[in-house]
């Protein structure tokens, strides 16, 4: 007789969590933090935001969704619809003369490599890459953070950003070109 | 044939080992320079800001923010409480002015006190009083309300506008 496996429990997928939070749960805000905290603080840093502010930036982006958490109604990922909820803060912050493009990249933003040459070499990339993308228009910075950085869909990226799928994917070619012919 | 756009679309899915290069996709990165660049930059792009994304404490700010919406909450109640008190005030007042409208219509025009119109006298049968009996009847307006003992009676400075005007009315008739 065979026994059967026992079923893992199932991941809350992120309507799950915004469900049990509306439904008075505060651990499901907590679990969608820890979810998107990282990546939320990575775009942020990638779209230009001053290093040393990503920290309140990354509070206030949370605050600022958790109270509109009602206008998410599940088109669009959690996630990017986050992502889009950030960029407009950094875009709020530069407009009043806060926040500056920075993009600078640390020696702690270089992932640890065996290999010191390539280390060098990614550190190159990278720095180029963060100097590159200050230099791109803010449509074409925001969909290759979101696509490059993100690993977001096409479909995903256009929602977030009011656009088309196609439109999506023609920023993103356009800037992968425009940043090659800058890190060049 | 490869299709250079195609595979730098797929580029930000191999990045992550969410797919894998085909052996003839990797020959191409080899051989084109265009294509090797290319993902030579998505490859960085998850890389970015992995420091700052390293210094921030998820629980930390979860608890901040659990702090914040309760902050929220709280204003929200204070504030529905507010309105809900200027209702019941805006509500209160209401039915006073109509209530004084009510009486407004009668035949004789009637002195309302700020005491809610229980203390009322018809102006016509003062008419026919001499200035004798009218200081008599003044008096009896001053008194009597002091001394009917129903309660402190508010002089024309505690009335307010609304108030005032009511009894002005009255007064002209």
């Amino acid at each position: 007789m065979s026994q059967l496996a026992p079923i893992p429990p199932a991941v809350p997928t992120d309507a799950d969590l915004v469900r049990a939070y509306r439904g008075g749960d505060e651990a499901g805000a907590s679990l969608l933090v820890a979810r998107h905290a990282g990546s939320l603080a990575r775009f942020l840093a990638g779209t230009g935001a001053d290093p040393g502010e990503i920290d309140d930036l990354v509070q206030e982006t949370f605050y600022r969704a958790f109270r509109a958490l009602d206008s998410w109604r599940g088109e669009s990922a959690f996630r990017s619809w986050l992502l889009t909820i950030g960029s407009n803060l950094v875009k709020d912050q530069y407009r009043r003369g806060k926040g500056r493009t920075v993009l600078s990249i640390d020696d702690h933003d270089i992932a640890a490599q065996d290999d010191p040459a390539a280390t060098l070499d990614a550190s190159e990339v990278e720095r180029s890459l963060a100097n590159g993308l200050t230099r791109l228009p803010r449509l074409q910075r925001e969909v290759f953070l979101l696509r490059a950085q993100q690993g977001m869909a096409y479909e995903d990226i256009a929602h977030s950003l009011k656009t088309t799928p196609g439109a999506a994917r023609v920023h993103y070619h356009h800037a992968v070109k425009r940043l090659k012919e800058l890190v060049a | 044939m490869i299709d250079c756009e195609m595979l730098v679309d797929k580029m930000p899915l191999v990045a992550p080992g969410a797919a894998a290069w085909t052996p003839e996709e990797t020959s191409h990165l080899i051989a084109c320079a265009e294509c090797a660049a290319s993902w030579r930059l998505v490859q960085a792009a998850p890389r970015l800001g992995a420091s700052a994304a390293a210094r921030i404490d998820p629980a930390r700010i979860a608890e901040r923010l659990r702090e914040q919406l309760a902050e929220d909450g709280r204003a929200r109640w204070w504030r529905r409480a507010g309105w809900l008190t200027g209702l019941a005030a805006a509500a209160a007042l209401s039915l006073v002015v109509w209530e004084g409208r009510q009486r407004e219509p009668s035949a004789t025009p009637t002195i309302v006190s700020a005491s809610s119109a229980e203390f009322t006298v018809p102006l016509a049968e003062l008419e026919g009083l001499d200035t004798g009996q009218l200081e008599s009847v003044l008096e009896a307006l001053e008194a009597p309300l002091g001394e009917a003992g129903g309660g402190p009676i508010p002089s024309f400075g505690d009335l307010d506008d609304s108030q005032l005007e009511r009894v002005l009315r009255s007064l002209e008739g």
